[in-house]
């Protein structure tokens, strides 16, 4: 408990048990996350929702290990196969707990910033083992994106990283502001430590990050079209 | 009282992919402006029946019809415009940043005008004492208000039809008697209203009609007064009648030839001094 | 832990494996997972997984197995596809067809078979390290080999709660419903998924209390019920898998792998199917997985 103990000196208004609580039910969301995802059959993961809420709330080495509890917890009851992951889940906790804490959560576009840096380093955690481990297949609709940037006569890592990259992109702007509005609706006391901006209309957020999403796939088939050109 | 049929089933039978017979053929008539109670013990099917009235569930075999239409055929969408399910928890379907987009929202989700959605929400604000409430986030209010707070966004939808789930559990005597005030307010305006509950006093208060739920059969159909007074329907459902009502009867006290169903009528009663034979 | 056992992969059962201590078999698992990845010949990873599948079906676990390895089907299909077309290997390739804008590679078919191959193995045997250990055993475990109890509460915590919050999901999905919310799309985000944090974080006050009042973490060493002993079985078999290991990477390191990309040559028509193959397969799982979850 030493160890533990130490590092909530700096957020002496939490207990441990709450902390300790809050983790698995985190975890617990992340995984019902990707349920609701597919129940209303969105083209985004919305698997580190609630790995965002913990490192946006409690810090971000509290978050990397509610990622890794998720990651555990997949394993033992679905397939350790994606014990790997727990890696890119650490990495965004990480992000998104540095980020809210470096003032990155204080205005709207600041927020938008944070959430691509999110997505970015995600992805680059997550693609070396898509290439390495998965043959550069990630199972899901994006694997299409990836052909075509093959087909295109790109490398694969590089074509795996660019698709990667876009559903990144999606995924995590819009976990960010999702796990904004929750934020919202959590106690007070959970929050008043933060600088955040108010709550933003989810269309509007929708919208945004298409606008980014397809700007960038222009960009990277005009580029590809150019070099294999 | 108008005899428009407005809810209908027909030998209506439920099973849960679980295997469990929730429903085995209930007849049912409900007509325009009625006011309606469903009791029962747990477990004896009353949520499963309500839950048909708004096409949450689809009759396993049998037809449940809502204002003529057949619910398998169409969506909850289109038969929830007609008639609005307040869910029990309220945690299970507040969501929004604010009182007032959480009462906006299912107005907007039927396609209301915004002139009708901002007078509908005005209303219901009005009338459920929300308004100094209407920018907090839902969350942050205490449970009562919650709970008042997920009844005012069925009301903003204006359906003709309001179900109530236990609409009482959870909450203070003051707001109970909101719950009542609510609903004779709805029957005011002209509405049906189902109401599933085991506070007896509120559905001895307020409704026109009691249907008994036993083992997944509808086994009991009448008036308050008729229900109540059956000794040997409540014995078998294990129901208790309003202590008011009970004693009134071991006292003979009546009001206008009956036995008075609520304190009101019942000091009423006493003040007359009217007594059985 | 009791429901625990209901939606973890766990199969109970008095099979070999069932006996053997978790700790044996994490060693196993892990051996495995070296091993496999070291090999470059299909034919041993091949083999090594018909040993692993009659383990599984040994110990009566075959039903769940299937289930669980059905998840891994698209990014199969997925990695025989890229594979084909974009071979692991340095280059150069030997090209056997072309479709379209792809051409087909004999190296590409190769590390389609070992990559795929190593997936499925890998898969199978941790799967049948999940589904003969407890949940309870494999914490305890957890906590012999030095994990602080704090993390396999969570763990625990996290599967228990699992199950109650999908269903709590339910019940947000039909009471938005019934206020008309549309049945997909984004709209519907925020009304389904806020509603269930907002639930689960009152959850949380109410365990924390609750954790208070065990005074969690004041004492000391935490005791379980189940007693778990390492037998002599686990312990032969723990030191001979640790001489094995070390038997089969010198193997491993003289033959640098068994590395047999350049001697196996696959036939054109062979090639194409395997990669007309991995597409239609791709596609005909996702359709199956989105009209399972419409159902
Ligand atoms: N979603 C469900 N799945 C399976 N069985 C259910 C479900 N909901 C209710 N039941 C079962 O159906 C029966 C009737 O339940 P319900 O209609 O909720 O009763 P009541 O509202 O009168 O307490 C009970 O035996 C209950 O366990
Ligand atoms: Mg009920």
């Amino acid at each position: 408990m030493t160890t533990t103990e130490a590092k909530l000196v700096k957020r002496p208004r939490i207990p441990t048990t709450y902390i300790v609580a809050l983790i698995p039910v985190a975890a617990a969301l992340n995984i019902v996350g990707s349920t609701i995802n597919a129940a209303l059959r969105l083209p985004t993961f919305l698997d580190m929702i609630g790995t965002a809420v913990v490192a946006m709330t409690l810090g971000p080495w509290w978050g990397a290990l509610a990622g890794l509890i998720t990651n555990i917890g997949i394993a033992i009851i679905r397939n350790p196969v994606s014990l790997p992951f727990a890696l890119c889940n650490m990495v965004g906790a990480l992000v998104w707990g540095y980020g809210i804490r470096w003032k990155m959560g204080k205005s709207f576009g600041r927020l938008l910033i944070l959430s691509m840096f999110v997505g970015f380093f995600v992805s680059l955690t997550a693609v070396p083992i898509y290439v390495l481990v998965f043959g550069g297949a990630t199972g899901h609709f994006g694997d299409m994106l990836t052909a075509t940037f093959v087909a295109m006569g790109q490398r694969l890592w590089v074509s795996v990283f660019s698709s990667n990259i876009l559903v990144s992109f999606t995924d995590k702007i819009i976990s960010t502001f999702v796990a904004l509005a929750i934020l919202g609706a959590l106690p007070k006391e959970l929050t008043s430590h933060l600088e955040l901006v108010e709550q933003k209309n989810l269309k509007t957020v929708i919208w945004i990050t298409l606008g980014i999403v397809v700007g960038i796939a222009a960009l990277l088939f005009i580029m590809f079209t150019n070099i294999a050109g | 009282m108008s005899k428009n049929i407005i809810i209908k089933c027909e030998d209506l039978h439920h099973t849960y992919p679980s295997g469990v017979s929730a429903l085995q053929g209930v007849d049912l008539a409900i007509a325009e402006r009625e006011i309606v109670g469903v009791i029962g013990q747990n477990g004896s099917g009353k949520t499963t029946l309500v839950k048909h009235f708004n096409g949450l569930l689809k009759p396993t075999s049998g037809q449940v019809f809502v204002k003529g239409i057949n619910t398998r055929e169409a969506e909850i969408k289109e038969i929830s415009r007609h008639a609005g399910y307040v869910f029990q928890n309220p945690n299970h379907q507040l969501f929004a940043g604010s009182v007032r987009k959480e009462l906006e929202f299912g107005p907007a989700n039927i396609g209301m005008s915004a002139e009708e959605i901002e007078e509908r929400v005005r209303l219901a604000a009005d009338f459920f004492g929300l308004e100094e409430f209407l920018d907090e986030n839902p969350y942050r209010l205490s449970f009562p208000l919650r709970k008042t707070v997920g009844i005012a966004s069925i009301y903003a939808m204006d359906p003709e039809i309001f179900i109530l789930d236990e609409p009482t559990t959870g909450l203070d005597y003051t707001r109970a008697r909101m719950v009542a005030a609510l609903i004779k307010k709805l029957q005011d305006e002209g509405r049906t209203v189902l109401i599933v509950s085991h506070d007896m006093m509120l559905i001895a208060e307020c409704c026109t009609r009691v249907i008994v739920l036993w083992n997944s059969r509808l086994i009991g159909d009448g008036t308050p007064r008729e229900i109540f007074g059956n000794r040997e329907l409540l014995e078998k459902t294990n129901l208790a009648p309003p202590q008011i009502f009970r004693m009134a009867e071991e006292i003979g006290l009546q009001h206008n030839g009956k036995t008075p169903l609520s304190v009101d009528e019942a000091v009423e009663a006493v003040e007359r001094g009217e007594r059985a034979g | 832990m009791n429901n625990m056992q209901l939606i973890a992969n766990y199969v109970p059962g008095k099979s070999f494996f069932h006996r053997l201590h978790p700790s044996t078999k994490i060693i196993w698992v892990l051996g495995a997972l070296l091993t496999v990845f070291f090999i470059k010949d299909p034919l041993i990873i091949f083999a090594f997984l018909v040993v692993v599948l009659v383990l599984i079906k040994a110990s009566n676990t075959f039903a769940t197995y299937r289930a669980s390895l059905m998840l891994l089907l698209p990014i199969i299909f997925g990695l025989i596809f890229f594979q084909i077309v974009a071979p692991a290997f340095p280059k150069p390739w030997t090209p056997l067809a072309r479709l379209g804008p792809f051409v087909l590679y004999n190296e590409g078919v190769y590390s389609a078979l070992v990559l795929s191959l190593r997936i499925i193995s890998v898969a199978s045997f941790a799967l049948l390290f999940i589904m003969t250990t407890y949940p309870g055993d494999l914490f305890t475990t957890m906590r012999m080999w030095g994990v602080p109890y704090e993390i396999s509460f969570m763990v625990t915590t996290t599967i228990q709660l699992i199950p109650i919050l999908q269903k709590e999901m339910n019940i947000i999905l039909s009471a938005q419903r019934s206020r008309a919310m549309q049945a997909s799309g984004f709209s519907a985000l925020l009304p389904s998924i806020i509603p269930v944090f907002a639930g689960a974080i009152e959850r949380v006050r109410q365990m924390s209390m609750t954790l208070e009042s065990r005074a969690f973490g004041s004492s000391g060493k935490k005791t379980s019920i189940r007693q778990l002993k390492m037998g002599t079985l686990d312990y032969t078999l723990i030191i001979l898998t640790i001489i094995a290991l070390i038997g089969i990477f010198y193997l491993l390191w003289i033959n640098q792998g068994f590395d047999r990309s350049q001697q196996m040559i696959f036939p054109a028509p062979a090639a194409i199917i395997l990669f007309l193959g991995s597409i239609i397969g791709f596609f005909g799982i996702l359709v199956l997985f989105a009209r399972r979850i419409k159902n």
